[in-house]
Formats: C-alpha cells, sequence, structure tokens
C-alpha cells in the first residue's frame, strides 16, 4: 500500500513540474500578490504579518487542491490511463490518494516559499509562539486538502465542464473560510456555511499557534471534517466504478 | 454590407457562435457569473480588511475592473490559442485581412461577455454590500467601461501573442490579470508601493479605474479615460507588433509560435 502511495505521489508531482506554467500561477503568482496587496495596507505587526501570511498559505493550498488536486482523474481521462488505472491490480484509490498527496504536498511547499521570500523580500518578521502546534495544524490542513482534492476529483471526472466548475468553486470556499476575510466581515446570513468548511478551523488553529494557546476544538474539527470529506470521496469513487462497469455510460478516454 | 467589412462581420459572427459552443448560457448563468460575484464579493471585504472602511469602499469600484478584466484579458486568450490548437493560424497569415484584426473580431464576445459579467457583478455586489446607489453610477459609466473593456483587450491579446512561443498563454493570462489587481487600482490605492505604482501606470484598467471613481464622484473623469485610451493603443500596438514577428519568424526562421 505503501509502495502505491509513494509512485502516486511521486509521480503526480512530476505531472505538477511539467505543467509548470499552471504551477507559477498557482503556486508563485496568486500567493505573492495576495502577500503584497494585503500587507501593503498592515502596519509592520509580526502577529498581524504571520496571521495574513498563514491565511494566504491556506488559501494557496485551497487553489492548488480544487485546481490542481481536483483534477487528478480529469487528467487520467485526457491522458488515457482512467481505464488501466480503474482496472488495474493495485486499488485504484490508493492510486488516487497517492496523487492527491503528492499534489497537495508539492503545492503546500511552493506557497510556502513563495510567502516567505516575499516577506523576506518586504522584510517583514513572523512569529509562533507554538512551533509545533502549527506543524501539526499545517499537517491537519494538507489532511483535510488530501481528502478534499480526492472527494472533487471523483465528482469532477462525472462532469464535462470541471473546469468550470473548479472556477465556481474556489471563492465560496475564501469567502467562509474565514481566512483572509474574517468570518465577522461576511453577511451573517453566510456566516453559519462556513461550518462544514475544513480550511475555517485550519485557520483557527494555526492563530492559536502563532499565538501559542493550541485549539485542539478545532483541530477535532478538521480532522473530523477530513473523515467526511474522504468518505464524501469514496461514495464518489463508488459512483464513478458504478457508471464505468455497470452501465457504460462514463467516458473513460 | 460594403468588400471592406464583410470578411470582419464573418470572422465576428464565428468568433460568437465558437464562443456561444464553448461557453453555453447554462455554464455562465451556473458558473461565470457566479464565480465573478464571489471573487468581486471577495476582494471587496479584501479591501475593508486590509484598508479599513473606505479601502472597501475603493474596492468595489476596483471589483468593476478586476471583474472585466476575466474576459477581456484572461478569457481572450483562448482566441488565439483556438487556432493554435486546430493548426489554423496559417489561414489567417494567408488571408487579406490582417490577422490581428480577425483574431480581435473574433474576440468581440469576450469583451460584450465582460461588460455584461461586470454589469451583472458590480449590480449584485452593491446589492449585498449595501452599495446600491454606487453600483448603478458604475453600471451606468457606459463610456468608461466600454474604453476599458477595449483597452484591456488589447493587453490580452497581446500577452496571448508573446507568449505562444513558450505555450505559456495560460501563465501570461493569469500574472496579467493578477498584475493589474496588484498594480491596477483595483484594490490597491496609489502611494502605498510605489514600484507596483509605475507598472500600473502602463497598464489597462488603472486610468479607467480612476476614470470610474471620477464618474461615481461627479468629478472629472475625461483626462483619465483620455490616458486609459492611449494606453489600450499602445498595447493594439504591442499586439500588432506581436503578431507580425511571429508571422515574419514563421515565414522566415521556421519558427511559428502558433504552431
Amino acid at each position: 500500500m505503501t509502495e502505491v502511495l509513494l509512485a502516486g505521489a511521486g509521480q503526480q508531482m512530476k505531472v505538477f513540474l511539467s505543467a509548470w506554467r499552471f504551477t507559477v500561477v498557482l503556486g508563485v503568482v496568486q500567493p505573492a500578490v495576495l502577500v503584497l496587496v494585503t500587507l501593503a495596507g498592515r502596519p509592520d505587526d509580526p502577529v498581524g504579518t504571520t496571521r495574513t501570511a498563514t491565511a494566504v498559505v491556506l488559501t494557496g493550498i485551497w487553489s492548488t487542491t480544487v485546481w490542481a488536486g481536483a483534477g487528478v482523474l480529469r487528467r487520467e481521462r485526457v491522458e488515457g490511463t482512467l481505464a488501466a488505472t480503474l482496472i488495474s491490480v493495485r486499488d485504484p484509490r490508493l492510486v488516487v490518494v497517492g496523487k492527491s498527496i503528492g499534489s497537495s504536498l508539492l503545492s503546500t511547499a511552493l506557497v510556502l516559499v513563495t510567502v516567505g521570500a516575499v516577506l523576506a523580500a518586504l522584510r517583514r518578521p513572523v512569529t509562533v509562539e507554538h512551533p509545533a502546534a502549527f506543524a501539526l495544524a499545517l499537517a491537519a490542513a494538507l489532511l483535510s486538502a488530501v481528502a478534499l482534492g480526492v472527494a472533487l476529483s471523483c465528482l469532477f471526472v462525472l462532469t464535462r465542464h470541471a473546469i468550470h466548475v473548479s472556477s465556481a468553486l474556489m471563492y465560496p470556499v475564501l469567502l467562509l473560510g474565514g481566512m483572509l476575510i474574517p468570518l465577522p466581515a461576511v453577511p451573517a446570513a453566510l456566516r453559519p456555511l462556513s461550518w462544514p468548511v475544513s480550511l475555517r478551523w485550519a485557520n483557527d488553529v494555526l492563530r492559536a499557534a502563532v499565538a501559542g494557546s493550541p485549539d485542539l476544538r478545532a483541530l477535532g474539527l478538521v480532522l473530523l471534517l477530513s473523515a467526511g470529506y474522504a468518505a464524501g470521496g469514496a461514495l464518489a469513487f463508488r459512483a464513478v466504478d458504478r457508471l464505468v462497469r455497470r452501465k457504460g455510460t462514463l467516458d473513460l478516454v | 454590407m460594403s468588400d471592406l467589412l464583410f470578411p470582419y462581420a464573418e470572422a465576428a459572427r464565428a468568433g460568437l457562435r465558437d464562443h456561444l459552443v464553448a461557453n453555453p448560457y447554462r455554464l455562465t448563468l451556473t458558473t461565470t457569473w457566479p464565480r465573478a460575484v464571489l471573487q468581486g464579493l471577495f476582494f471587496t471585504l479584501l479591501g475593508g480588511v486590509a484598508y479599513g472602511p473606505a479601502g472597501e469602499d475603493f474596492a468595489f469600484v476596483g471589483t468593476a475592473g478586476l471583474i472585466l478584466v476575466l474576459s477581456t484579458v484572461a478569457g481572450i486568450s483562448e482566441v488565439p490559442g483556438t487556432d493554435k490548437a486546430m493548426g489554423t493560424t496559417y489561414r489567417l497569415r494567408l488571408g487579406r485581412p490582417p490577422a490581428l484584426a480577425v483574431v480581435a473580431a473574433r474576440s468581440l464576445p469576450w469583451l460584450l461577455e465582460g461588460l455584461v459579467t461586470t454589469v451583472v457583478g458590480v449590480a449584485l455586489i452593491g446589492l449585498v454590500t449595501g452599495r446600491a446607489g454606487t453600483a448603478v453610477a458604475v453600471v451606468t459609466a457606459v463610456p468608461v467601461l466600454v474604453v476599458t473593456a477595449v483597452s484591456s483587450c488589447a493587453l490580452g491579446l497581446a500577452g496571448a501573442a508573446l507568449s505562444a512561443a513558450r505555450d505559456a498563454e495560460i501563465l501570461a493570462a493569469n500574472a496579467l490579470t493578477y498584475l493589474i489587481l496588484a498594480a491596477g487600482g483595483v484594490l490597491v490605492p496609489a502611494g502605498r508601493i510605489g514600484w507596483l505604482d509605475a507598472v500600473g501606470e502602463v497598464l489597462p484598467v488603472t486610468h479607467g479605474l480612476r476614470a470610474l471613481r471620477a464618474w461615481v464622484d461627479g468629478g472629472a473623469w475625461l483626462p483619465e479615460l483620455a490616458a486609459e485610451a492611449l494606453v489600450g493603443l499602445g498595447w493594439w500596438l504591442v499586439a500588432w507588433a506581436a503578431y507580425r514577428r511571429a508571422a515574419a519568424a514563421a515565414r522566415r526562421e521556421d519558427k511559428d509560435a502558433f504552431a
């Protein structure tokens, strides 16, 4: 199982790097611009800078999830390998999970490097009171991104307009995630919709770690929601499997 | 219709049909417009978070420019990209009308989509954020919106032409959109980041947004609109030069950026 996951992750990283133009937009241009435009209006305060930086990192994680991670199966179809993946000896779910891991890991690393470089260029220091909790929170956010990527990947292969759906999905989560836009700034009627967004809780955990007081409740919610996304992904994958094997109505190329 | 206009009218009609096939109204209603509204709302609120209540007012008008360029800079790169993917660029070059003129005619649906989406987006965001009055002022600034749309189309086509050789049209389109966000006076008021302000002076949308804000405030908008038109003209010249250079390289050096 580990072998399949690592192979899938490694292969997806190579795909990510080969599509470097796309990677540069999501992993470099977007986070760099968001850091610039947001910090330009803020005083030089390490805590505020760190909160902004973590919000941008989470924004980058979501952007790459919805565009790259969610496109794993769609890419397989474009390249003509979806059928082979679905009927292979190895469990295809492991392949999808492995690729989602690779995509999320590499994109998060790229976003972190970009945000760090911009902060260094702007000479804005950051501060984290509880680095271990911060690292744990980031790992939880990554886990959530992997689960989401798998779920969306299965859903996106069921539609011909996946690119448009990716495009439309991005901003609801950015608005409801409480990352760059604090929830009090969002219209009151929309705020309850933020509860099922794991990145909202991941942001809370990261902010708590910055302040030095770990938020275990929020961490628990991130993990719980990630499990929910994984369950949704399993259901979506069964739908894909059913359409391919029993009904024969899903395009494999 | 005169022989002079007929090819361009046909190109515009073909462009419209291509556009409607790739972007049916169902997609426009369920994804294009919602995305524009949500993106505009996000950046309007971000303006408030970063720069206070005045920043939110500033960003609200700025999102008109941002929503516009989603079509006129990012989306429009599909037009020359389609010829490249289909291998039909040589037909444009063999034809009598200049290639850029034909591509521009085929890009008219993107210009129209940009204008319509901007009106819809600004209206809805204005309703949600309690700025209905400002929204009305923005959407009735027709000359400003049209000139800004035309000038930003020039940037979109120039970006696509200059990046075609490296298959980097998507990167160029998105990078230019984000550059306008950062330097075009969409979110960041002038005077915050000097070098960004300097870059913004030569980008479309910057002067258009200043004209738009002047229009909304009841001030003199014509000088900034004239500046926007001049910047747009400059980018049309860049696009024209890029297409001519690509055609010359294809003929003399066997290096076709659009193949």
